[in-house]
């Protein structure tokens, strides 16, 4: 082994990010085609160049493309910040919701879906929940103090994700407008349909200054790998590096919480099934996790509106069915792995 | 090189370590020796700068530690900790190559001289026919040298190991003690904490003896373990002798009141 070969053994895995950006693309490609009218190729480019008909521009501009930038900017915050979080508290159990931030973004919106808050503005709804997530992490510093541990984070977010969940409770039980509680009920599912550019921009700058502030942490979540003294002693400021996290992943999930709905699991699965391709480095983890969860996004809600149901399927609702067994899998993996 | 000048530490509010002064020479091996609950981990975090002191201060080539920019001070000062480890199973190359984050510019990659760095550390504790593995898969000795080649890989002058070797068997104990002993000789200041009093005497320059929070002997490991302080602080009784031209020394008896009985 000479000097020399080193950086080429330390590059990151160029293959599998070319892989991930192509597989990205095409997703989102694939999003933009299908639905109740496909649209092929063709017209998708006619659409962009502004020689499409009509109806298809329509399509393309109004319906699909606010969508599919959705999917795609939604599902890059899932997986980043799931393997952001696994990174940080070294669990690959850990996910977005475990720190309370989505639970108490989706009441945020709840309050203002329940008030009617977001008839008399159109902000109302994810600014609200905005709120619901910065509460979150300002309960979660109240509770965990300077120098927690990651078990007290954790068991810190399992008590604010309880709040969250029978705060939005309460609203129902107390609600005597059937409307509004389907409405809730139908929006916590999480889903991308329907949606307008007014929702990407409203979503956008958050989930931005979230992904600045996380994907700045690579070198830390490396140095974490080795524990929290010896992180400390490569350097490391470990206050800044996790109220860069915690803040970072309030933001960018609160701000996809406000326009989606509650969708789980992907801050799970993603992060899971690349941290072998990228040689368990966190730092390339977050990249790489990043494409994968705005690939696994992208699909789940093609899917969603492919699979022949009466009532389109909630993504949600599929990420879940898709993300438990997955939990529970991992969950058995790491009990066997502890033995 | 790192000075401690009237220190004092507190763990919450609980009073750790108390007035001690203690410097550390380029060169020579530091033991740090002491019952369970002396401080010595303690005195170990606040020499790395990871636990501020209460009161005086720790300055390294005169400068206070607590000034000192992070990234300065990991660059110059690497810390094992007790009870090392890697959380993912990475390749040992990686894991080495942590040590060089202190020395990486932002956004940049490795260079040729952090490449140049891992190979030199990797080669001083025999690591380099590893470099592929991961390390989960690895035997305790095995993993202990990479931890221990993964401090060595930023170029440090001072180097704090907090029980190295405790979970060693005799061959590996030997093997890395041997390891700190040449990095010694090559001028880089060692400091490293032991629970094993012959391996105490046999490697170090210089022994520190702490109990409850005090130094209470501070010299050659000869004297620093001498009869009475074994049965004072320690509560046990050594056989001596002298092998080599080095002294030896082999716990023998202890009190049979336990070590919290004392006095």
């Amino acid at each position: 082994m000479t000097a020399l070969d080193l950086p080429a053994r330390h590059a990151r895995p160029m293959g599998l990010f070319v892989l991930l950006g192509g597989g990205t693309m095409a997703a989102f490609i694939l999003s933009l085609a299908v639905g109740p009218t496909a649209v092929g190729p063709g017209d998708l480019l006619r659409a962009f160049l502004g020689t499409a008909d009509g109806s298809t521009t329509l399509i393309v501009w109004e319906l699909r493309l606010p969508r599919a930038l959705l999917g795609l900017t939604i599902g890059a915050t899932l997986g980043l910040t799931g393997a952001a979080l696994q990174g940080l508290f070294r669990n690959p159990l850990a996910e977005p919701g475990l720190i309370g931030a989505s639970s108490l973004a989706a009441f945020g919106a709840v309050v203002a879906m329940y008030f009617g808050l977001y008839a008399l503005f159109a902000a109302a709804l994810p600014l609200s929940a905005m709120v619901g997530a910065v509460t979150a992490v300002m309960i979660l510093h109240l509770l965990a103090g300077r120098d927690a541990s990651a078990l007290t984070i954790i068991l810190a977010g399992v008590a604010i994700s309880s709040l969250g969940a029978a705060l939005i409770a309460l609203a129902i039980n107390l609600s005597n407008n059937l409307f509004a509680v389907t409405e809730i009920v139908f929006w916590l599912m999480g889903s991308l349909a329907d949606r307008s550019m007014d929702h990407v921009w409203l979503a956008a700058p958050f989930i931005a200054a979230g992904w600045l502030l996380v994907g700045s942490t690579g070198r830390a979540l490396d140095a974490l790998a080795l524990g929290d003294d010896t992180a400390m002693s490569l350097g490391v400021d470990l206050r800044r590096t996790r109220l860069k996290l915690i803040l970072g992943t309030a933001l960018s999930v609160g701000g996809a919480v406000a326009v989606s709905g509650t969708i789980g699991f992907v801050g799970l699965v993603v992060p899971h099934l690349l941290r072998p391709f990228v040689g368990y480095q966190p730092s390339a983890l977050l990249p790489a996790s990043a494409l994968g969860g705005a690939i696994l996004l992208l699909l789940a809600d093609v899917a969603v509106r492919v699979v022949p149901t009466d009532a389109e399927l909630r993504l949600g609702v599929l990420t879940a069915l898709i993300g438990v067994p997955f939990f529970l899998g991992l969950i058995f993996k790491t009990r066997r792995e502890m033995a | 090189m790192l000075q401690l000048r009237g220190l004092s530490v507190s763990r919450g509010r609980r009073p750790v370590l108390h007035d001690i002064d203690l410097t550390i020479q380029a060169g020579e091996v530091l033991g740090i020796v002491g019952p369970n609950g002396a401080g010595k981990s303690t005195l170990m975090r606040t020499a790395a700068g990871l636990t501020p002191p209460t009161a005086g201060a720790a300055t390294l080539d005169g400068e206070p530690i607590t000034r000192l920019n992070r990234t300065a001070l990991a660059r110059r000062i690497a810390y094992l900790p007790q009870n090392a480890d890697c959380h993912w199973p990475m390749t040992v190359a990686r894991v080495v190559a942590l040590g060089r984050l202190p020395h990486l510019t932002p956004w940049q990659g490795p260079t040729a001289a952090d490449a140049r760095a891992i190979d030199r550390a990797m080669a001083m504790a025999q690591v380099g026919d590893l470099s592929d593995r991961r390390i989960d898969k690895l035997s305790g000795g095995e993993k202990a040298r990479v931890l221990l080649a993964r401090a060595l890989a930023g170029d440090p002058a001072l180097l704090l190991a907090d029980e190295p070797v405790s979970d060693l068997d005799p061959y590996h104990r030997l093997d890395v003690m041997s390891h700190l002993r040449r990095l010694a000789d090559d001028d880089m200041a060692v400091v490293v904490v032991l629970h094993d009093l012959s391996l105490a005497m046999r490697y170090c320059d210089r022994l520190v003896l702490i109990d409850r929070g005090r130094i209470v002997a501070d010299g050659p490991p000869d004297a620093t373990l001498s009869p009475d302080r074994l049965s004072d602080v320690f509560r046990i009784t050594a056989l001596r002798g002298e092998c080599e031209g080095y002294p030896y020394l082999l716990p023998w008896t202890h009190d049979s009141a336990g070590p919290g009985k004392r006095r």
